[in-house]
Parts: C-alpha cells; sequence; structure tokens
C-alpha cells in the first residue's frame, strides 16, 4: 500500500464515520429529547410496568419496548435515542441491538426487498418472529452465563 | 428538566462521533484488504451447506457486509441477466432480510456499550438456522 493510497482510505474512512454519525444525531437528538422528558411523566411509568412482565422475557425492562418498537418502524438510531436516557446495561444494549438489528426499519426494506421478487409482507413477519426468538435466546445464553 | 435532555443528547452525540470515525476508518483499510478477501472465500464454506451456489455469492456478501440496498442492487440485476437461479434469489432474501450491514449496526450498538461478539454472532447464527430450514423447505416442496 502507498501513501496514496492510504490517503486516501482514510478519507473515505473519515467521510463514512462522519455521515453515519450525523444520519445517527438527526434521528437521535430529537428522540432523545422526547423520551428523556417523557421518561419522566406518569404515562411512561404506567406503560412501564404494564410491559414489563412481557419484557421479562427479553430480559428488558418495561419501558424499553419503546426502544423496540421504535426500532421495528423508524430505524436503529431511533432506537438507540430512546434506549438510552433508561440507562440501559450492557447486556441490555446487547439485546436490543440483537433484536432490532435483526428487524428495523421493516417498512422501508420491506419494499427494497419487494423489489428482488421476495414476498414483502412474509419477509417482516419472518424478520420480527425471528427477533423475538433471538431476544429470548440471548437473554437466555446470558442468564445461564452470568446469572 | 429540558437543558438535562439536551445536555444529554449533545454529549451522546459527541462520544458517537468519537466512536463510529475512527471505527469506519480501520474498516475502510480491512475492506481493501488482501485479509478481506480470504475473509470471503472462508465465508463461502458456510453458506454452501445453507444451500447458496457461488453465484449468489457476491450479493450475499455485498449485502451483508454493505446493506440490503446494494446487495439487492446486484441481486436484481443478476436476476434480470438469469445469472441466478429462484432457490438462490428466495434464499439470499430471506438471509439478507435478516442479517445485512452488520459491522455498521453492530458497532453502532458497541459504540453505546453493548457486546458485539454476542450481537453478530447470535444474529449470523439465527439467520443461518432460518435460512438453512427454508432451504429444506423448498427442496423438500419443488423436489
Amino acid at each position: 500500500m502507498n501513501k496514496k493510497q492510504i490517503e486516501q482510505l482514510t478519507l473515505n474512512g473519515l467521510d463514512k464515520g462522519l455521515s453515519t454519525s450525523f444520519k445517527l444525531i438527526k434521528t437521535i437528538v430529537p428522540f432523545y429529547i422526547a423520551i428523556d422528558l417523557l421518561n419522566h411523566t406518569q404515562f411512561a411509568n404506567r406503560l412501564g410496568e404494564a410491559l414489563s412482565p412481557v419484557m421479562y422475557i427479553f430480559g428488558l425492562s418495561g419501558k424499553m419496548s419503546i426502544a423496540i418498537v421504535s426500532g421495528y418502524f423508524v430505524n436503529l438510531y431511533a432506537a438507540i435515542a430512546v434506549l438510552i436516557p433508561l440507562s440501559p446495561n450492557w447486556k441490555e444494549v446487547t439485546i436490543v441491538g440483537l433484536m432490532t438489528g435483526i428487524s428495523h426499519n421493516l417498512v422501508i426494506e420491506g419494499a427494497v426487498l419487494h423489489k428482488t421478487g421476495a414476498n414483502a409482507f412474509l419477509t417482516i413477519l419472518l424478520r420480527i418472529f425471528v427477533s423475538l426468538i433471538a431476544g429470548i435466546s440471548l437473554n437466555m445464553l446470558f442468564r445461564a452465563i452470568y446469572g | 428538566m429540558l437543558i438535562h435532555a439536551i445536555i444529554g443528547s449533545i454529549k451522546l452525540s459527541a462520544k458517537l462521533i468519537l466512536i463510529i470515525v475512527p471505527l469506519m476508518v480501520v474498516y475502510e483499510f480491512l475492506e481493501n484488504s488482501k485479509l478481506f478477501k480470504r475473509i470471503l472465500n472462508f465465508l463461502y464454506i458456510f453458506m454452501k451447506p445453507l444451500g447458496f451456489s457461488k453465484e449468489a455469492n457476491i450479493s450475499m456478501l455485498t449485502g451483508i457486509f454493505l446493506g440490503i440496498t446494494y446487495g439487492s442492487g446486484i441481486l436484481i440485476s443478476q436476476s434480470e441477466q438469469n445469472k441466478i437461479n429462484k432457490t438462490d434469489i428466495m434464499l439470499t432474501a430471506v438471509f439478507l432480510s435478516m442479517c445485512h450491514a452488520v459491522i455498521e449496526d453492530t458497532l453502532i450498538f458497541v459504540a453505546i456499550g453493548g457486546n458485539g461478539f454476542f450481537m453478530l454472532g447470535t444474529r449470523l447464527i439465527i439467520a443461518g438456522i432460518v435460512t438453512y430450514a427454508f432451504y429444506r423447505y423448498i427442496k423438500l416442496k419443488f423436489r
């Protein structure tokens, strides 16, 4: 690798890194502020309490269901923005990352996959189903390893 | 309270830039190295038993590493030129719908404290299992 190539690769990397970061920030700032404010309301507390038995099987707190749903319908950045104000531990971040990683941005990506000839509705159902199974499995694995 | 939220989001943004930019620079070097080609060849060992042919390899690996838009772009052009059969298209769509742009997705969650090994490992294994189940189903049905 010569000096010019190294220069070019560094620039490309910086460019990609910065554009990813800015995409992230554009979604994160409004979501983060909204959730941080919502977090202090009675509504969020009640929703969290109501959903906590369901979210328990994923090893997540009730309020983190909002992060999963945001990830499913919007994108991963929205999921992160919702998750951070809830101060998650590393296991919770990993489980949310896995679940929303498998199943995110469903509407738009469903349309993209539809163009390849795959059934959009079925791929969406499949992704949600697999994501739920994955979340439960990883939580079980964590419980087995870390107690 | 609003100020607290704004400061929190600015801190998070700064942290993400500091972590993601260097990671992307490193990944850019890896992607253009000889090692990366070896990794791709290595990965085909695992894709073959799932039912993929060598032709599906390009769109699969593009999709896994770069994203579904690029991956399915290649997939669409290949299918229009009849370079790839129907089973491959279906399997690629199933696998890629669950597993695409895995590096970027994983990195942004690693940036906020997640464990990349568990995220990537579980995702690849589960997508592999589902794709294999699908392959067996197709084989059974259209034999």
